[in-house]
């Protein structure tokens, strides 16, 4: 059996074009509520945040004015505060040479000599003089190299990290061997010494 | 002709009226698009940051005011511990004072002092840290002696147990060993810490200090354990005046005549004068 339409065309026009316009319409609305909602939402954030800005600028006043009346002991506890960590820098950063020429004449044997001895660049100490042969320069070397050298103050063993013996001379008319060697020194080990 | 462009027009006018609501709805949703979402889009994260920036301001204020309620109650307490550090960190340069300081400290070491000049210098200037500039100024002390290694080593030893603070930036010794007590002519460049203070307050930077602090407290201990060398300036010029001429006025000079010796007190004050000034090598 076949179909039979028997509604007139125009008729069917009709209907298309008013479900054409009741769908459109409800998309809009729909877009139209959506869009809504989210301008809402986003203008109730808004609000919601400047009032709570708001809110946060009266209490900082409020703290604000009660630091103010406390504003001298605020100097002083600033000064104070300055002068500590100043200080604390300082103290933590100090080399301490006492303790470095201590050691190294811990390690200078008898029969050494030492001419000159200056603080040298990267913590390098520059050191020369006399020994009375070439074999009281090496124990004063290998003095110095020791890391578990026993007359060594505690915690000192292994202040001098490394010892470069540069030249080695011996004076003719002295018969004495000159010597010049570069001491590299931990400043850790000076920094911490500080801290006892 | 007239009749179709009638049936045109009301064809139009039919479609729009057929289509008013979703139009409406569609200018509507434009005009909310463009006035509201649009400028709260950018908007509404410069506001989380306003808000995070007070919330952070809030507590930190919160804090320094609890800081400053303990602190006000150990008001005492706090400009006693001041004064303890200002003893190892000077307020002011006091270059005489620190200069006889040292001095004092060579000749108890048993050194002699051969030459004695210094110069001021901002360690804002010469920090590596830009961002982060030292906040103190210090003073450069050039100082020759004669002595022994032992002396020389306790005069190191005294200068790190003074209570007003001297460091040794760099040294270097040099004599003739053959002697059995070899003497020795020593160079230190000495560098002397001072820090001005602050007279303002400042309201929303905080403070962090805690004098109950172990730190704190360790450092407090440390400069306490320092030997101070009560030196004023009277005193100071009284000692100094000969010797004054000798390790200030020429210091690597030491034919030192009998006419500078006699300072009148006019002389002393325009050298005290001179000496607190800064940028000045004597």
């Amino acid at each position: 059996m076949a179909d039979i339409n028997l509604v007139p065309q125009q008729i069917k026009q009709e209907q298309k074009k008013a479900s054409v316009v009741r769908s459109t319409t409800v998309i809009s609305i729909v877009l139209l509520l959506i869009i809504a909602g989210v301008a809402g939402f986003m203008f109730y954030r808004g609000y919601k945040l400047e009032s709570e800005i708001s809110m946060e600028q009266a209490e900082i006043e409020a703290l604000r004015g009660k630091i103010n009346k406390l504003s001298k002991i605020e100097v002083v506890a600033r000064n104070l505060d300055m002068k500590y960590k100043t200080l604390q820098d300082i103290l933590g950063d100090r080399l301490y040479y006492s303790v470095l020429m201590q050691e190294v004449d811990k390690r200078l044997p008898r029969s050494v000599g030492i001419d000159t001895l200056g603080v040298g660049k990267e913590s390098t100490i520059n050191v020369s003089g006399t020994g009375t042969d070439y074999l009281s320069i090496s124990e004063f070397v290998n003095n110095l190299a020791d890391k578990e050298f026993t007359d060594a103050s505690a915690g000192l063993e292994g202040l001098f990290t490394d010892v470069s013996l540069k030249s080695v001379n011996l004076d003719s008319q002295t018969s004495e061997a000159r010597f010049f060697i570069v001491i590299t020194v931990d400043p850790n080990v000076l920094m911490l010494r500080t801290m006892q | 002709m007239n009749i179709e462009t009638n049936l045109d027009s009301q064809k139009i006018k039919d479609t729009l009226l057929n289509f008013i609501v979703p139009i409406i709805s569609l200018i509507a949703s434009f005009l909310l698009a463009f006035l509201i979402i649009t400028p709260y889009v950018s908007k509404l994260p410069d506001l989380r940051e306003q808000l995070t920036e007070k919330q952070k301001l809030r507590a930190q204020l919160q804090t320094k005011l609890g800081i400053l309620d303990k602190l006000f109650d150990f008001e005492s307490v706090v400009v006693e511990h001041g004064k303890v550090f200002s003893t190892a960190l000077a307020e002011e340069p006091e270059v005489p004072v620190l200069l006889t300081q040292i001095d004092v400290i060579a000749r108890e070491s048993g050194l002699a002092v051969t030459k004695l000049s210094y110069s001021i210098t901002d360690m804002a200037t010469k920090t590596a840290d830009v961002r982060d500039p030292l906040p103190y100024k210090a003073i450069v002390i050039n100082l020759g002696v004669l002595g022994g290694y032992d002396q020389i080593a306790t005069f190191l030893s005294n200068m790190e147990t003074a209570a007003r603070l001297v460091d040794v930036t760099t040294y270097r010794m040099s004599g003739d060993n053959n002697d059995d007590t070899p003497d020795y002519s020593a160079t230190f460049i000495l560098r002397s810490p001072y820090l001005v203070p602050s007279g303002t307050a400042e309201t929303d930077s905080p403070i962090t200090v805690d004098i109950s602090d172990a730190v704190f407290l360790a450092v407090l201990e440390k400069v306490k354990g320092l030997k101070y060398y009560d030196i004023s300036i009277d005193s100071q010029f009284l000692d100094v005046e000969e010797d004054e001429l000798e390790d200030v006025e020429t210091l690597e000079d030491d034919d030192t005549d009998a006419e500078e010796d006699s300072l009148t007190k006019a002389e002393i004050e325009a050298l005290v004068e001179s000496a607190v000034g800064e940028d000045v090598t004597q």
